[in-house]
């Protein structure tokens, strides 16, 4: 159906890591955005929009130019709001989820959206000329180079990713509109680093380098030479693996809500971030939401300590502690520090949890 | 169909829009953080304390305690109606409309409203936070009326600053003109008018991204900070309540609705009894005693203080003002204010405790040792006695000493017994060598003369690099101990202010008196002069910045001026046909806004960490911290990249907090090498970037090194320049030098071992071969010459250099130039 077949999530080879944190994302955009860290080249943004291609379609009101939710009156702007109070019908329509990338460039005007210049002349109306935001609603926001975007930008973006809402303060205009969408930058970190308020917001990270095993690369040039001579009958060849994925995704965001996190895992999270010095409390928030999902991913209805390692490095690892004065923990040390931690509360290494 | 209603429009159904706003965390719900909540509270129940500031680590949980804050509020009682939510009951603070039915009707309507959080968005312009011209007014009915901005939005609530060290330094002064008077005077896009504008003022701020200016923060009645909790069963209590929170907001409200009410009423209980609190007059005599003795600037904090004390004292339920109260409302009223004109620091908790317990002797002795060791680092002078006293001693020693000898040899008494000529010879000899000798003495006892460079005082200055003129002010030797430079940076920054290196002073004589170039897109920069001593204005078109003025647009305007567009429309109306629109705007009419912007300075310090330098440290840190001032307040970015052994290293990355900078450059290690060229391509890899994350930002480098280089890139920058000399270092050098002039990078170079003699030998290079060589300190002037920034040269005196091999290793001397 698609006009252009996109590369399939299922033929991406090696990045398990980051396959994993897209896939978490996805179920749960809660857990508070990716950031995928690496140089040029290495298959980031076709990722990206492979994992659109397998997530289920949203249903957004038909017409409305912020894509509300028929259904849930958090997520409605004020319009879509106001006629379903009055139970006015609203009209449907399903969608596939869309990557919205950020232009290169983008000015706050775009992103945030400004005045209606036409309409305020034409019919003296103060609305609003809807933004990259607006579009981003229930779709995925991607971020190119999120290093390189203007601070005040960057922020807007980061502040509508944790409420969920974007409210436009500027030139006579004041409206606000729902704002959900999943957050995923990437960045080259050769080129400078992201301020640490704003790494520290997107919860996940991940790095990506160049694939080094040779079977591997092979297997990429070969697949990609594939996709480019026969897209359509490369797509469908793992039809099969794609199905699969896009099933497992709708299974783990229904049984999201039933995993259960035992209590001696919670104090085994805390006891680690304590000792590794992390800053605030979104360290710890994010390890465990990550571990939830995972379960969910992967159809249990409890986290193991398995999940919560798996996680870790991904969701600490580029955090600066003591307000910066420390560099982010390394691998070695975030293991260690969860091997104490479980080792004080009489849990064995890769074993279950009680 | 018209777009989306505007939700301050009163004719939009006000619950409505209650329900779309996102689930509150509650207030009770908070874990722990108990001293924060308390601080809320008490501007809860009285807002004239003067708002709360909290500072603390990122996701430490500041923005959610302020959004739950705002629900436990009281409602407020205002008149029916009104935009500005003027006060039913106080003339003095209602808007013209309210006043003149008052005046006339005796009594308002009053409706009891919820207090609003009003929250300042980063990206906010500043029409909306002051208000502007009501567009739809003026094309509808031709009226000039006041669109109400976030200003009045707040008036009676709360108005709310995240990252409070973030906001433009233009936005915050209008806030805080409003914030200190409790009006909001608009005067702007052909409006003229006042409101009242009376709101608790709450900000957050994240230290680790640079800090507030002490005026700024000296305006937030109080300061807490929340830190990071490092007790278990707390720390897993949030996660647990975070996750309950987030999967049903609803079902986790309810829970704790009924301790938020609690917590409510005990606050509007508290503000019934607040105004028969009394506070004893001993109590008062204590209060101002503290403040006294803490050097507390003005009078402000000591009515805080009270305010505070008395508020806890009503929320207690007591009536009159104990001691535990005020104790506490000192902890919340003065670790955020800096003491004698900003020169301490704030006092911390402990300093306060120990003031307020001041009656023991201990108390009293600690102070007496703090305030000794504050005054002044570890220093030793020199006495100029002392090289007198010295030479003397030798001379009584040493003649006695070698007459004794003389006398001792049996021949030389014979030779003295024989010829009294003879004799007196001998004794004159003895008398010189004495002499001689204590001369010798006297040279390696007397106290290096080391002058100290004043750049302030610098007189010929041209932008050139000719070696500058510098004044030789008297000087005497400061051996500062290796002290904590964080805990007496205040001290540091007095004395810098007056002797030291102060690179404070580099941007101001490094601006060229040139005209500005034209931009490649060719936007037009009118009128941009770079003052000398203030910093550059550059008018430019992005979008930052406030509205200047109006001009006619060159492109497709795209900030259009509305006010003076709609001017230029108006006298030709009658001849345009209306078609169906309320005013007709031809193109020509259009005007677009022109917005000025203090362009910051983006300074990376690139420093030489080899051996040689090791004994310039102290002072570069102090030099780092005279930037402190002017770095505030002008958004100045410092990053410090620092080369030694084969590399170079990003130690900061750009940040306006410069205590991270001087940290991370205590902790480094001098070693063997010095590898500049990879330091110049690290710097100016940074300074592209910065660049390009803001056009309007100006990059500078200062490079502190003394030109010894001897480590070249592991690829040259271009093939052919390293033919052209004899190190391939040097070469590599000159090449960056290049592309820092290229890409319009300002440098400022100090050589901090400047020789002003050739040796002979190199002359004798030069003259020989064919290839350029420098010397190291040529290597630094022609840095300077080719990228035309300035050159400042440090040297040492011979004296300094025999003291520096004297020097324990713990005392660093600073050198610089002599005659």
């Amino acid at each position: 159906m698609p006009s252009r077949p996109v590369y399939p999530f299922a033929a991406i080879v090696g990045q398990e890591e980051l396959k994993l944190a897209l896939l978490l994302n996805a179920i749960n955009p809660h857990i508070g955005g990716l950031l995928i860290r690496g140089p040029k080249g290495t298959g980031k943004s076709t990722s990206v929009r492979a994992l659109a291609d397998i997530l289920p379609e949203v249903t957004v009101v038909d017409g409305c130019r912020f894509n509300c939710s028929p259904v849930d009156p958090t997520n409605m702007c004020q319009d879509c709001l106001v006629r379903y109070r009055k139970d006015d019908a609203l009209l449907q329509t399903k969608r596939p989820m869309r990557v919205v990338a950020l232009p290169i460039g983008a000015t706050e005007d775009r992103v945030v959206g400004s005045l209606d210049i036409e309409q305020a002349i034409k019919l003296g109306v103060r609305a609003l000329e809807p933004g990259i935001l607006a579009e981003a609603n229930q779709n995925v926001l991607y971020i190119d180079e999120v290093n390189l975007l203007p601070d005040h930008i960057t922020d807007d973006i980061l502040d509508s990713a944790a409420s969920g809402w974007n409210i436009v303060e500027r030139e006579a205009i004041s409206i606000g509109h729902p704002s959900r969408f999943i957050l995923i930058g990437t960045m080259n970190p050769e080129e400078g680093e992201l301020r640490p308020q704003l790494m520290d917001r997107f919860a996940l990270h991940v790095t990506v380098g160049e694939v080094l095993d040779e079977k591997l690369r092979v297997e990429i040039i070969k697949n990609n030479l594939a996709f480019g001579e026969n897209p359509v009958g490369f797509t469908k060849s793992f039809e099969a693996g794609q199905e699969n994925l896009r099933r497992m995704i709708q299974e783990a965001r229904r049984i999201l809500r039933e995993v259960t996190v035992p209590d001696v895992l919670l104090e085994v999270v805390a006891r680690a971030c304590i000792a590794l010095k992390m800053d605030g409390h979104r360290p710890d928030i994010v390890i465990v939401n990550s571990a939830k999902t995972l379960a969910a991913l992967e159809g249990r209805r409890e986290v193991s300590v398995e999940d919560i390692l798996r996680v870790a490095k991904m969701a600490i690892g580029f955090r600066t502690r003591r307000e910066g004065f420390e560099e982010p923990a390394t691998g070695e040390e975030i293991q260690m520090a969860f091997e104490t931690a479980l080792k004080e509360k009489g849990l064995i290494d890769a074993g279950t949890s009680r | 169909m018209p777009g989306p209603v505007d939700r301050r429009d009163t004719n939009a159904l006000p619950e409505l829009f209650m329900e779309t706003e996102k689930p509150v965390y509650p207030f009770t719900a908070i874990v722990g953080k108990e001293r924060a909540k308390l601080g809320l509270v008490l501007n809860a129940i009285d807002p004239s304390i003067g708002g709360i500031l909290l500072t603390g680590p990122k996701g430490s949980g500041k923005s959610t305690l302020v959004r739950a804050a705002a629900k436990i509020f009281p409602n407020v009682e205002t008149v029916e109606g009104c935009v500005f939510s003027c006060s039913p009951s106080d003339p003095t603070n209602m808007c013209d409309l309210c006043r003149e039915r008052f005046e006339s009707q005796g009594t308002l309507p009053m409706t009891k409203k919820r207090v609003r959080l009003v929250q300042i968005p980063i990206g906010a312009t500043e029409d909306r936070i002051v208000g502007s011209i009501d567009v739809e007014r003026v094309l509808k009915e031709g009226l000039r009326a006041l669109h109400p901005g976030l200003l009045a939005e707040a008036n009676q609530s709360i108005l709310y600053l995240d990252e409070t060290n973030l906001l433009p330094d233009h936005l915050m002064d209008t806030i805080l003109d409003a914030s200190s008077s409790g009006w909001n005077i608009v005067e702007r896009e052909g409006i003229s008018t006042s409101h009242p504008s009376r709101f608790i003022l709450i900000g957050t701020m994240n230290p680790e991204e640079g800090e507030l200016r002490p005026q700024l923060m000296d305006r937030f009645g109080l300061h807490v900070r929340v830190e990071n909790v490092s007790d278990l069963v707390e720390r897993v209590e949030v996660v647990r309540r975070n996750i309950e929170f987030t999967e049903n907001p609803d079902e986790f409200i309810k829970k704790y609705e009924a301790e938020d009410a609690r917590i409510r009423s005990a606050i509007e209980e508290a503000r019934e009894l607040l105004p028969k609190v009394i506070i004893p007059p001993s109590i008062l005599d204590d209060i101002a005693r503290v403040h006294y003795r803490l050097q507390v600037d003005g009078y402000r904090p000591d009515i805080v203080t009270v305010k505070a004390a008395k508020a806890h004292a009503a929320y207690m339920q007591r009536l009159e003002v104990a001691p535990e109260d005020v104790r506490i409302a000192l902890e919340f009223a003065l670790t955020h204010r800096t003491r004698i004109s900003g020169l301490k620091e704030p006092p911390n908790i402990q300093e306060i405790t120990t003031v307020l317990e001041g009656k023991t002797t201990i108390g009293k002795l600690i102070q007496r040792l703090e305030r000794k060791s504050l005054r002044m680092p570890v220093s030793r002078e020199v006495k100029a006695g002392g090289r007198l006293f010295n030479s003397l001693v030798a001379f009584l020693i040493l003649v006695p000493a070698i007459a004794l000898l003389l006398l001792s040899s049996p021949s030389l008494v014979e030779i003295i017994a024989q010829s009294p000529f003879e004799a007196l010879l001998a004794t004159l000899a003895s008398v010189i060598i004495g002499v001689l000798v204590s001369r010798l003495v006297h040279r390696d006892s007397r106290p290096t003369r080391v002058k100290l460079l004043d750049l302030s005082r610098i007189t010929s200055f041209q932008g050139r690099t000719s070696q500058i003129a510098v004044e030789d002010p008297e000087g005497t030797i400061r051996t500062p101990s290796m002290a904590d430079l964080k805990r007496e940076r205040s001290v540091i920054l007095e004395e810098m202010r007056k002797e030291l290196v102060t690179l404070k002073d580099f941007p101001k004589v490094v601006e060229p008196l040139r005209p500005p170039k034209r931009s490649r897109e060719g936007k037009a920069r009118r009128g941009t002069q770079y003052l000398v001593g203030k910093r550059a204005k550059i008018v430019t078109s992005s979008s930052k910045g406030r509205y200047a003025y109006y001009q006619l647009p060159k492109k497709r305007p795209w900030d259009v001026a509305l006010v003076p567009t709609l001017r230029a429309a108006s006298p030709f109306q009658r001849m345009r046909k209306a078609d169906g629109v309320s005013i007709v705007v031809k193109p020509e009419d259009l005007r677009m806004k022109i917005k000025e912007y203090r362009a910051p300075f983006s300074i990376v310090l690139l420093v030489d960490m080899s051996f040689s330098m090791a004994t310039s440290l102290v002072n570069i840190g102090r030099a780092i911290f005279s930037l402190h001032r002017s770095v505030y307040r002008r958004r100045d970015r410092v990053s410090l990249i620092v080369f030694k052994g084969k590399d170079a290293v990003v130690l900061q990355q750009p940040t306006t907090n410069l205590n991270m900078a001087v940290g991370r450059l205590r902790n480094v290690e001098t070693s063997d090498f010095t590898p500049m060229a990879t330091g110049l391509l690290r710097a100016w890899r940074l300074l592209r970037l910065e660049k390009q994350r803001n056009k309007d930002v100006v990059p500078m480098l200062i490079i502190i090194s003394d030109g010894i280089v001897n480590v070249a890139l592991n690829q040259p920058i271009s093939a052919t320049s390293r033919k052209y000399y004899m190190s391939e270092a040097q070469a590599d050098v000159i090449d960056l030098a290049h592309m820092l002039k290229r890409d319009g990078m300002r440098v400022i170079v100090i050589n901090t071992s400047h020789r002003r003699q050739e040796v002979p030998g190199d002359l004798f290079r030069k003259v020989t071969s064919s290839m350029e060589w420098y010397t190291p300190t040529e290597l630094m002037l022609e840095l300077a010459q080719i990228t035309d920034g300035s050159y400042y040269g440090l040297s040492f005196t011979r004296e300094g250099a025999a003291a520096l091999k004297k020097s324990k290793l713990d005392d660093w001397f600073f050198f610089e130039a002599s005659a």
